[in-house]
């Protein structure tokens, strides 16, 4: 009987430690997300990776939604921005943006003049086909940019533009909120960016106010009103979508290991047209 | 009366006392008000100054420099393995090419150009992030998780912080082994086995310390590289500045504080 006893005392315990180790197991196996570049799953598509089941938007501690998360790319905001107007509308351009456009993307060569081709700065408001990601703070709000030159833009949430700016690829940004709209206030733009593939141009004398809305949780909407006297005849404003990703995170991409000696590479002129029309 | 003249005399003096004080309340935390496990913010070697670079490095610790063209470590480097001599080493000429080819800086290299450049720690839930106004580079330190068991090799390596007691201990691994492990005063790369530790202490309200051992098994065997400690001082007024990499950039830099030959302004 003490045999039988010990034998049942000897099996509770061995199980108890078979429940006590394969728990442990669970608690630290790492997540099955995790991408052995440190991050999310290897991308394979970004369509793939849009979250599925919605909810409505959270919020911060002080009650503003919360834009916080890893966001897709508007594929409107790539090649031609003219796509991300209202349907009908096309791009104010004045006659010298509207001829320097047509050289680049006809001129041969020209397209190697494309900053993003030799690893500066998109600006704003060019986007990549890759994700970009959103940090929420009270005072600031950056934007990771995973592709391009993988940098980071600084939204402050406190204060006013500065008086002496000195001009820069993504300007000055200051935000306010206006209910559950982020605004955001660009002044100080260099002129050395692109808007787009295509090659819109912009001046120094670029504004741009972006207003960012989560209206649920899996998606983020943008309008982005460009006004720049230099260039255009009037302000226009633009429209975009990005979906919420999961399952991955921002990837390491050094635009150095392959953009200088991609220049060479580009050949021929686009193939959407310069007058404001969207080829669809 | 008299009683009554005394409360009103105090009355009088206590609120006269929180007038004049109002303003200073504004300013940089006070020793009382802090959360050690807090790093947010800009941070920077010396003492704060105007915003525009140049401008700082007249007023600032930048302005002398001494440490521009030195290493920064107080312990000397382990002696190299053959290996290492015979696989890492950087030729002269390659310095001023790599840094005008814009090529990513990563750490611990960063943490040497933060005698010119400031960054700033942002924290997140579950992460915190760190960014560096020196070619606009940016890292993310993982709170939540360890490394991953297959790591893919990047230049920022991969980096997984923990508190101890009121330390941050950020470890990282994963290197592609491509990035000089000081822009001057290490004459060679670091090997894909480079492994740092940082350890990042709020020893004050405006003040930050930083104490970072080098592993390399490949470049010297079993003895680490230690004695890089720096100190940061808050700067509240201060925002990053944009300084992302390009050729005319770097140039300007080079021959302000890289070049041996220009002295310290």
């Amino acid at each position: 009987m003490r045999k039988d006893l010990m034998r049942s005392i000897v099996t509770a315990l061995s199980v108890a430690a078979l429940l006590a180790l394969s728990s442990t197991v669970a608690v630290c196996q790492e997540p099955q997300s995790v991408n052995p570049a440190g991050g999310g799953v290897p991308m394979t598509s970004l369509e793939h990776l849009q979250a599925k089941s919605s909810g409505p938007a959270p919020r911060t501690a002080d009650g503003k939604p919360d834009l916080s998360g890893l966001w897709g790319p508007d594929r409107n905001f790539i090649l031609d921005i003219s796509a991300a107007l209202k349907p009908g509308e096309k791009l104010p351009l004045q006659p010298w943006a509207l001829k320097l456009t047509e050289e680049r993307l006809s001129k041969p060569g020209a397209k190697q003049e494309d900053p993003k081709a030799n690893c500066l700065p998109d600006g704003v408001p060019r986007e990549d086909p890759f994700p970009w990601k959103i940090i929420q703070t009270p005072k600031l709000i950056v934007f990771l940019i995973e592709g391009n030159v993988h940098t980071f833009r600084q939204i402050f949430m406190d204060g006013s533009h500065p008086k002496d700016l000195d001009p820069t690829w993504y300007g000055d940004s200051r935000g306010t909120w206006q209910g559950d709209t982020l605004v955001v206030d660009t002044v100080g733009f260099n002129d050395r960016t692109w808007f787009d593939g295509i090659g819109h141009p912009h001046t120094e004398k670029l504004h741009v106010i972006e207003r960012y809305r989560r209206p649920d949780s899996t998606h983020l909407e943008f309008e982005v009103t460009i006004d720049d006297s230099g260039a255009y005849t009037r302000p226009f404003t633009l429209f975009g979508h990005s979906p919420l990703l999961v399952n991955t995170e921002i990837m390491e991409y050094f635009c150095v290991e392959n953009g200088a000696q991609d220049v060479s590479h580009m050949v021929g002129p686009a193939t959407v047209g310069v007058t404001g029309d969207v080829h669809r | 009366m008299f009683v009554r003249w005394i409360c009103r005399s105090l009355y009088s003096s206590l609120v006269a006392a929180l007038i004049i004080s109002a303003p200073f309340a504004a300013s940089a935390p006070k020793e009382s008000q802090f959360d050690y496990r807090d790093l947010s913010g800009v941070w920077w070697v010396n003492a704060p100054g105007p915003d525009k670079l140049f401008d700082r490095a007249k007023n600032g610790d930048a302005g002398k420099c001494q440490t521009c063209h030195i290493s920064e470590h107080t312990k000397p480097e382990p002696p190299l393995t053959s290996w290492a001599r015979q696989h890492l080493m950087i030729q002269p000429q390659m310095i001023q090419t790599k840094m005008g080819e814009c090529n990513p800086i990563g750490v611990p290299a960063q943490f040497w150009y933060t005698q010119l450049y400031p960054f700033e720690f942002v924290t997140a839930p579950g992460r915190i992030f760190q960014f560096f106004e020196k070619q606009n580079e940016w890292r993310v330190i993982q709170l939540n998780r360890g490394h991953p068991k297959a790591l893919l090799p990047t230049s920022m390596g991969d980096s997984v912080g923990k508190w101890e007691g009121n330390i941050l201990v950020v470890d990282t691994i994963g290197y592609n082994g491509r990035n000089p492990i000081e822009p001057v005063g290490v004459d060679h790369r670091m090997s894909p086995a480079f492994h740092l530790v940082e350890r990042w202490q709020r020893v004050s309200a405006n003040e930050i310390e930083l104490d970072a051992t080098y592993y390399d098994a490949m470049a010297w065997g079993t003895e680490p590289w230690g004695g890089l400690k720096k100190k940061f001082m808050l700067q509240p007024k201060m925002e990053l500045l944009q300084t992302p990499c390009s050729p005319e950039a770097n140039k300007k830099f080079d021959d302000r504080f890289a070049n041996p030959s220009v002295p310290p302004l």
